[in-house]
């Protein structure tokens, strides 16, 4: 394909600015990847927590009662106590 | 067919298998969705909790010990889709139907979008309403200037996750929230009109053509740049490969901008996206015409360019698909040029681009858009199906 109009910058010139250009994008994607991975590994404190009791869902009648509106096969629910 | 467009031809055929092929081991080995940890997250909100008892799927009551005594709380989770992926968020209302706490605990947004609504702390302006108060976007939620999309997804999942705590949790009839409704206006009549004059362009024999085309691109910049920020982007493309569909009615917009694309490729092998109404290339056309720039000639540089490009859309979207984040793909910079929102990074990208653009015919195109490489894929395997069918592959 022959192109008729050329551009009078030398061939270096844009390869130095493809370079330059190359460097920006990867360097933008490498901190986008690192701050995720970042966020990721941040870990929840559970030092105040030890306290904590996690139950299961509550299967006496009365407890069944304060909650009717809820179909009671959802409350034998899918919690489990390593969450 | 010559021997050096042969072996071309072979050489992006295999690199398209290749292309394919590493996808599907970066699924499969990449890592599976992170479920977020909700006990972690309910224990990390309310650390004086003593009971957590699971009432719903995304629903939980929570008894918090306080210097009163205890105290019952709703933990509620939803999730909505942003501009560049979902968005999962916890509410926390108290036994009066307050919002006692509301965190967005996982997103896949385009990173500047989120940065931006973060630096805003869009959600703190969820605390504290009471059950009596609806959400009424743009009203009583104030969105962040050139992040709407987000803001928007935000609030719906907040209300969402408020509605299941108030009507499950606390008992208190509420009307349904409405289901979402067919968002048709002015973005989506502007891609329609868009698409019709991109087609008539490289489709019909006009006479006034050339200034139809500049009529349309300065239509494009106004309107899919400037006015709606909404171009064909690999984000984008990344979120809907990871499944990331989301409602039609509410992605209408984005249907209506990838489908006419889609539609060109398949029915008339022909590009009057980026041809006519990309808003990035005919701003950067725009700019050219300013300085007189002119098309790179030199063949080596154009192939170098059309590989440099389809190595970047192969590397974003392997990192995308790996870690299950489309956001992860997204290094384009319209963002920074229409809505002012992109990184430091994006912005010197931009800048330079912008000043290239005065000598060189749309830098951003022949070097570095991820969209060229999408397109020609697409192009090849139509081409190779319509061959196949033929019986003549010309691939």
């Amino acid at each position: 394909m022959t192109l008729k109009k050329g551009i009078s910058l030398g061939r270096p010139l844009i390869v130095v600015l493809v370079v330059f250009w190359m460097i920006l994008i990867v360097s933008h994607l490498i901190l986008g990847l690192s701050e995720s991975l970042q966020e990721d590994a941040v870990e929840i404190e559970k030092e105040d927590l030890i306290e904590t009791e996690v139950v299961n869902p509550p299967e006496k009648e009365n407890e069944q009662e304060e909650l009717q509106e809820i179909d009671p096969e959802i409350l034998k629910g899918e919690w489990s106590e390593q969450g | 067919m010559t021997t050096e467009h042969r072996r071309s031809s072979s050489l992006e055929l295999i690199a398209s298998l290749v292309f394919l092929l590493s996808l599907v081991v970066a699924f499969i080995l990449g890592g599976g969705q992170k479920l977020e940890d909700r006990q972690d997250i309910i224990l990390t909100l309310l650390p004086s909790t003593d009971e957590v008892v699971p009432l719903l799927d995304d629903l939980y009551q929570v008894e918090v010990q306080q210097e009163n005594g205890p105290e019952d709380y709703f933990v509620a989770f939803a999730s909505g889709n942003g501009y560049g992926g979902p968005l999962a968020v916890v509410v926390v209302i108290d036994a009066d139907g307050t919002i006692h706490q509301q965190e967005i605990i996982s997103q896949q947004e385009t990173h500047s979008y989120f940065a931006k609504v973060s630096k805003n702390n869009f959600s703190e302006q969820f605390q504290g309403i009471e059950p009596d108060v609806d959400f009424i976007f743009a009203t009583n939620i104030d969105a962040v200037t050139g992040a709407t999309e987000t803001c928007r997804a935000i609030t719906e999942a907040t209300e969402k996750a408020r509605h299941l705590a108030l009507t499950a949790g606390l008992g208190l009839e509420r009307a349904e929230l409405p289901g979402p409704s067919i968002r048709l206006g002015l973005r989506e009549i502007a891609v329609v009109l868009l698409f019709a004059m991109g087609v008539l362009i490289v489709t019909a024999k006009l006479p006034f053509k050339r200034q139809l085309r500049w009529a349309t691109m300065i239509a494009a910049i106004i309107f899919l740049g400037f006015t709606f920020d909404g171009s064909v982007n690999i984000a984008k493309i990344s979120s809907f490969l990871l499944g990331n569909v989301g409602d039609w009615r509410l992605e209408l917009f984005w249907i209506l901008l990838f489908g006419g694309l889609l539609v060109s490729i398949v029915f008339l092998d022909k590009n009057p996206y980026c041809h006519c109404y990309c808003p990035f290339g005919s701003a950067q056309e725009c700019i050219g015409a300013i300085g007189n720039a002119r098309v790179i000639a030199d063949r080596g540089l154009r192939r170098l360019g059309t590989w440099l490009k389809r190595l970047l859309v192969w590397f974003t979207l392997l990192l995308a698909i790996y870690f299950r984040n489309a956001s992860l793909a997204g290094y384009e910079i319209f963002g920074g040029l229409f809505s002012f929102t992109a990184t430091t990074v994006q912005f010197i990208l931009l800048a330079t681009i912008l000043v290239a653009s005065l000598i060189i015919k749309r830098p951003w195109c022949t070097f570095l858009c991820p969209i060229d490489p999408v397109v020609d894929f697409l192009r090849g395997a139509r081409n190779l199906c319509v061959g196949l069918f033929k019986g003549d592959v010309k691939a």
